[in-house]
């Protein structure tokens, strides 16, 4: 993870567009929580530069 | 085995230059298993330089082949055919890979992906430790089978030298001794008296000092010479 | 497109045993999560490999998250 966080960041993509969460079977509001987050956090740094450039 | 370590995507693009159509080469030998130049390697590395050059505003087209050995013509021979489409290869072999690139497809300019830097035993996974210098004239069973060419820093034939404290050379104390460890496995076995014995300077004839270095053997060649 | 309107695409892979079943009992409990995210079950996260992660932002996902 760390290392393709990193080549992101080389990429210029941005390391935080990806992430790692663990949790139990058992934790549903844990994984709601965890989307509402990353959702969050993505919003925050906008859409894929490479969106639509590459088929 | 041959360890290598990828070159930054910075350095690659720069070797790139105005590249449009590149073919990324891998190599499913020494540097697949050091993590280097393997199919993984470069799966990640292509897609790694489309991405950065569509956001640099130069897209690259970039293709992915791995060859069993690139450092033999029967393995890259079959690639002869696709390289006329590119306008350059980058290889993820060892330097002896790029330069067989080269040598046999002399219309296409074949780049180096990694730096090629020992001869390296994995001592853990994700630890390559240096072990062997190629110096053509070996000394292991001398020095039981602790290689003080590429384990001292100083490459001393007799030691250890004033610079070994406590079992680590002055050079870097994270490099540990390597005639301290020779005199410590000597001793092992009882025989520190055969260390006694001092070492003649080392033919350096056979390392690089005598040129590039050349193995022919008339017993395996195909073609008679005359 | 501004922050506000922008809706993310997420992808999420999850590992049979927790991650993909705790979305499944989210199902299950109707908790309320928000759906730019596109789940993709895998057998394990460690099955999840460097080269595939790259491919979905080559692909042009927005963020890419791997639960386990």
């Amino acid at each position: 993870m760390t290392y393709v966080a990193g080549l992101l960041d080389q990429i210029g993509l941005g390391g935080e567009r990806i992430r790692m969460v663990n949790m139990s079977s058992a934790m549903a509001v844990q994984f709601a929580e965890a989307v509402k987050d990353m959702t969050e956090k993505i919003r925050e740094l906008g859409p894929n530069p490479l969106c639509g450039k590459l088929e | 085995m041959i360890v290598g370590e990828q070159k930054s995507l910075e350095e690659i693009l720069g070797l790139l230059g105005d590249a449009k159509k590149v073919l990324v080469a891998g190599c499913g030998t020494c540097v697949t298993v050091c993590f280097a130049g393997g199919e993984k390697e470069v799966g990640i590395l292509s897609s790694a330089l489309r991405m950065k050059s569509e956001l640099d505003g130069h897209p690259i087209a970039v293709d992915e082949v791995t060859v069993q050995r690139q450092c033999e013509w029967e393995y890259i021979d079959p690639l002869k055919e696709r390289l006329a489409e590119y306008d350059v290869v980058l290889s993820l072999a060892c330097g002896i890979g790029v330069q067989a690139m080269n040598e046999r497809f002399p219309n296409i300019i074949t780049l180096p992906g990694i730096n090629t830097t020992s001869l390296s035993l994995p001592v853990e996974q994700g630890v390559w430790e240096e072990r062997c210098q190629a110096c053509g004239d070996c000394v292991l069973g001398i020095t039981f089978g602790i290689c003080p060419i590429a384990r001292c820093s100083k490459q001393l034939m007799n030691g250890p030298c004033g610079g070994s404290q406590n079992g680590v050379c002055e050079v870097d104390p994270s490099i540990p001794c390597a005639w301290q460890l020779i005199w410590d496995r000597a001793n092992m076995f009882g025989q520190m008296e055969r260390l006694l014995e001092v070492q003649p300077p080392k033919n350096w004839g056979q390392s690089r000092d005598g040129g590039p270095r050349k193995i022919v053997r008339e017993d395996l060649r195909l073609t008679e010479r005359e | 497109m501004d922050s506000s309107t922008f809706e993310p695409k997420i992808l999420a892979l999850c590992c049979r045993h927790c991650a993909y079943a705790a979305a499944d009992l989210a199902g299950a409990m109707r908790i309320r999560y928000p759906t730019s995210i596109r789940i993709v079950e895998v057998p394990c996260t460690g099955r999840v490999e460097a080269v595939e992660l790259l491919h979905a932002f080559e692909e042009g996902v927005d963020g890419v998250m791997v639960a386990g």
